[in-house]
């Protein structure tokens, strides 16, 4: 840079500059030095403008050998004009300005400049604006308002246009003068706490004591610091006033380092924040706690919603005892003095740990085993909630804790809460990103549930618990994840050992019932000793180690399927921003579960509809090669003889006319199915005696079975049943006794009530039917799947099974002493009771049962 | 000459004995089975020269009597096998068949069937 322009370097933030220039060439030498010098000291500089247009300023800059594209193209250099600056609708307002220079301050903080450069040209305020009388009050805030932001002002005064009596008011408002390409501590500058009320004595007698103390001096005292080199001699007027100001200045000085010390700190550290997401907390405590000479400088956090704290991070001075290992979740209840002050917003200054109050007692208990002499400490607090405190402690004597401490303190809290609401909200982002991502991949209904689970841990949980409701209404443990994964297989026990008690302390029924979260913030060892039914469960669960917990429901297009379990080790974990979280994080798996089901669900409806097809064409083929084989066979018969005898005419009708019966038969069972399939199958009730319709039914099997010997033993029953239906299925079962009896022994069928219930049973000696069939015998085709031996009970069972569910009632199948197989109809007699709701009875509720109660509920894929 | 003796089995009434009509018109001699059971009864009174097997059957299905059948001593006479199932290849692997005849079947093709397989079969 030019050489007049030398001092120019020294220049720090916070520094306000009044810039008094009388050439154009004093002003582009000094603008272009300044702007230069902002831009390479990575500051975010703007330029307010006025009077000289922006091209102008640009060809200054440039001519002094700066590239200003770049720094125009990413904003580090802006140029802005004054009227947007400085003025509002046309009236200047000083209070507005500062908060818009601030506001700038701020952003290029935010944007990743150490400071902000500003420079303007004050000649808009000769225009006769309303309001611009009040320049100099501005100044005078400005110039408050320096320490107060990372910023470096310089303020252009052309003295050719100005009034020298408000250029002397102007001086008065800044600690540093330029004066052409010169720059000078200024002596006519009186700083803003002087200019308090009742401060006007002060400084007349602190003026009048330097008077005194420089005439004394023979000489003008030492400058060991080289501070008076910085002013160049000018004349011996200014040289005299340099040295009354001298003894104070020293006082200043120190004073102003200290701000430097501490300003620099807190932008380091704010730069680290802002440019790191995950910069280790105890590095930016190390600064702050160096900046101000504390032992210790510590975050505590609150547990969310309570007054236990954790001390999250620290920084301890060499030769300083950490305190962090012992100062986990710490009950500030107690507390009440401190967390008085914390609520109310207030820093904690101990200057002497001896000198507390009297209420501090239970304070002092915790303060004094840390060695502590002297302590400051300031709330945290995000979105109007407390959520912990930062502080410094010295060990090494009592201190005082001046305002630049407790502002180092209250900014630096403030920048770490907005970096941590800044860092949660990018992890929740990219962790709800992700969690779309992974279950996206996958129709896999099990995989699925599967992701879910692993997808809470351990972001949300140290361990999880999926339950998604079967179709039987009941809810069942359906995946599960531990942060650990060596300790999953207690969660696997869990389920093994302890079913699911709607009544229980798991609040995943209540959950699932009302579609409302549920949290448990502090569960103890005596919380689990209560609930746990036996010792076992007490030993998993000391095992898994679960402190608080948050339960919320899964919901897809608006049904509750499901409910995820979280579970923590840490007491409190799950606070508002847990629980939003975690709803959010359920949606989506809830989403994906369903997705998976629906996909699952038709595949098995395409399957089940093949399925039906090879039935539907397996039962049709037998009755059609009848037919057809007849009328062939007596085609050729009539070929070869010309005629046909009477007897082979009339076998042959007879066999055309059953076969045909039995075609049609099918036809309508078939179409029976897909009623049933389409919930369309209705009874039609009526009191009907069962003792008769046991009789005709049997009757039909006797005419039908003439070799077949059937035994009936019927009591006198009444009952209200659609008597069609039932005998449907009465028919059904004596066709397959039949069908399955070993020859010379007879079919029972016994008809019996008991109290409300009716019992028809049908029992044949057959080979019987093996137990891992019995389940499944009464499935939709069942019998179809390839290699069964239980040929020909096709869509029968399936059939009698929905219609006695229909009537209330259920049907099952054992293997009595003696062989073979007995089928037993147990219904309601529906005479006493009171008459089934239409809803009960519609067929859409009778779901055919899937598998033992204690299998996981997944569909069949 | 003495007639090829054929073993029908078959649990619907109605095929065993249509297919019986047409075999004895054609001059064979037949025997009856409704299942898998019942067809070992048989063949263990005296020998057959080929034998007509349904698949799905109660007690004892096609597949579970052909092993049973190859398992005792022989000479085993060749069985082709009518079924109204989807799955010829398994039906044959199962039953070690010489033919297969889908249902429904149209009769002349059974006969044509039978007439080339008892030929075949035939002691020289």
């Amino acid at each position: 840079m030019n050489a007049p322009c030398e001092s120019l370097a020294s220049l720090r933030p916070q520094d306000h500059i009044a810039f008094l220039y009388e050439t154009e060439e004093e002003h582009r030498a000094v603008v272009a030095a300044f702007v230069c010098q902002g831009l390479e000291r990575d500051a975010r500089v703007v330029y307010i403008a006025h009077s000289h247009p922006e091209q102008a300023i640009l060809a200054a800059l440039r001519a002094s050998g700066l590239q200003v594209e770049p720094y125009l193209a990413s904003g580090q250099l802006a140029i802005v004009s004054a009227s947007q600056v400085y003025l509002r609708d046309g009236t200047f307002d000083p209070q507005k300005t500062m908060a818009r220079l601030a506001l700038e301050a701020g952003q290029s903080l935010a944007q990743g400049h150490r400071v902000l450069y500003i420079t303007g040209e004050m000649a808009w305020a000769l225009d006769g604006a309303p309001g611009c009388e009040r320049l100099v009050e501005y100044e005078r805030d400005s110039d408050a308002l320096m320490p107060g932001t990372a910023c470096v002002g310089l303020c252009q005064y052309d003295r050719r246009r100005f009034d020298p009596a408000l250029l002397l008011q102007v001086l008065a408002a800044h600690p540093l003068v330029m004066v052409g390409t010169a720059l000078y501590h200024n002596t006519r500058y009186i700083p803003p706490a002087s200019l308090r009320p009742g401060a006007a004595t002060a400084l007349l007698e602190q003026w009048l004591e330097d008077l005194a103390a420089w005439h004394q001096a023979q000489d003008p005292p030492a400058d060991p610091d080289g501070f008076l080199e910085r002013q160049p001699r000018q004349s011996g007027r200014e040289a005299r006033l340099a040295a009354r100001s001298f003894a104070s200045a020293q006082a200043m000085r120190r004073t102003v380092e200290y701000r430097l010390a501490i300003e620099g700190a807190l932008a380091q550290a704010s730069r680290l924040l802002a440019t790191d997401e995950s910069v280790d907390l105890s590095n930016i405590l190390a600064i702050l706690g160096q900046a101000v000479g504390a032992s210790r400088a510590y975050v505590f956090h609150f547990r969310d919603g309570t007054h236990r704290a954790d001390n999250t991070d620290e920084w301890c001075a060499p030769g300083v005892e950490p305190q962090k290992p012992n100062l986990q979740d710490v009950d500030c209840t107690p507390l009440t003095w401190w967390m008085g002050k914390l609520q109310r917003n207030q820093e904690i200054a101990i200057t002497d740990l001896a000198q507390l109050p009297p209420e501090a007692k239970p304070e002092r208990q915790i303060l004094e085993p840390q060695g502590i002499r002297a302590l400051l400490a300031v709330p945290m607090f995000s979105r109007g909630q407390l959520i912990g405190f930062l502080g410094f402690d010295d060990t090494q004597a009592p201190r005082q804790w001046p305002p630049e401490d407790v502002r180092l303190l209250r900014t630096a809290a403030e920048t770490l809460v907005a970096h941590e609401e800044r860092r949660r909200a990018a992890e929740t982002l990219s962790f709800l990103a992700e969690a779309s991502r992974v279950l996206a991949n996958s129709l896999d209904y099990r995989v699925t549930l599967q992701n879910v689970a692993r997808l809470c841990v351990p972001i949300l949980a140290d361990w999880c618990v999926v339950n998604i409701v079967g179709s039987d209404g009941v809810s069942r443990q359906a995946a599960f994840a531990h942060a650990d994964p060596a300790r999953e297989p207690l969660i696997a026990a869990l389920r093994e050992s302890y079913s699911p008690n709607p009544e229980g302390p798991h609040p995943a029924g209540l959950v699932e019932r009302t579609g409302q979260w549920a949290v448990r913030s502090e569960i103890t060892d005596d919380d689990w000793a209560a609930v746990a039914p036996d010792s076992g469960f007490l030993r998993i669960m000391r095992q898994l180690e679960m402190r608080s917990g948050l339960v919320v429901p899964l919901v897809a297009r608006g049904r509750v399927i499901g409910s995820l379990s979280l579970a923590s080790a840490r007491s409190h974990r799950y606070g508002a921003a847990e629980v939003a979280l975690a709803e959010d994080l359920a949606r989506r798996g809830a989403l994906a579960v369903d997705n998976a089901r629906l996909y699952c669900e038709a595949r098995q409806a395409v399957r089940a509809r093949d399925e039906f097809l090879s039935v539907a064409a397996h039962e049709l083929k037998t009755p059609i090669t009848g037919l057809r084989g007849y009328a062939q066979l007596a085609l050729r018969r009539l070929e070869r003889d010309g005629s046909l005898e009477p007897s082979q005419v009339r076998r042959a009708m007879e066999i055309i006319d059953q076969q045909s019966r039995r075609l049609s038969q099918l036809v309508g069972q078939l179409l029976e199915v897909s009623r049933i399939e389409a919930g369309q199958l209705r009874l039609e009730r009526q009191p009907a005696d069962l003792a008769a319709l046991v009789e005709e039914a049997v009757a039909f099997s006797r005419a039908r079975y003439s070799r077949q010997h059937i035994v009936v033993r019927a009591q006198p029953v009444t009952a209200v049943v659609d008597p069609l239906r039932l005998e449907q299925v009465l028919t059904n079962l004596l066709d397959n006794a039949c069908k399955f009896n070993r020859d010379g022994f007879p079919v029972e069928v016994e008809l019996s009530a008991n109290g409300g219930e009716v019992a028809l049973s049908v029992r044949d000696y057959g080979s019987g039917i093996a137990p891992k069939d019995r389940e499944r015998i009464f499935e939709r085709f069942y019998p179809a799947e390839a290699g069964h031996p239980a040929t020909g009970m096709g869509l029968g069972l399936f059939l009698s099974q929905q219609i006695v569910t229909l009537h209330g009632g259920h049907i099952t199948v054992d293997c009595p002493p003696g062989g073979g197989s007995r089928f037993v109809v147990t219904l309601p007699s529906g005479l006493d009771a009171q008459p089934h709701s239409p809803a009960s009875t519609s067929s859409s509720q009778a779901q055919p049962k899937r598998g033992p109660s204690g299998e996981a509920p997944y569909p069949d894929c | 000459m003495v007639k090829p003796r054929i073993l029908i089995v078959d649990d619907d009434d109605t095929i065993r004995e249509l297919v019986s009509m047409a075999l004895e018109d054609e001059g064979y001699a037949t025997a009856e089975a409704r299942h898998g059971l019942e067809a070992l009864a048989v063949v263990r009174q005296a020998p057959v020269d080929l034998i007509l097997l349904d698949m799905r059957m109660p007690l004892m299905d096609g597949g579970e009597f052909a092993q049973a059948y190859h398992e005792g001593p022989g000479p085993h006479a060749p069985i082709i096998v009518f079924s109204a199932g989807r799955d010829a290849d398994d039906a044959i692997a199962r039953t070690g068949a010489v033919g297969y005849l889908p249902k429904p079947f149209d009769l002349a093709h059974l006969l044509a069937l039978v007439a080339q397989t008892v030929t075949r079969s035939a002691p020289a």
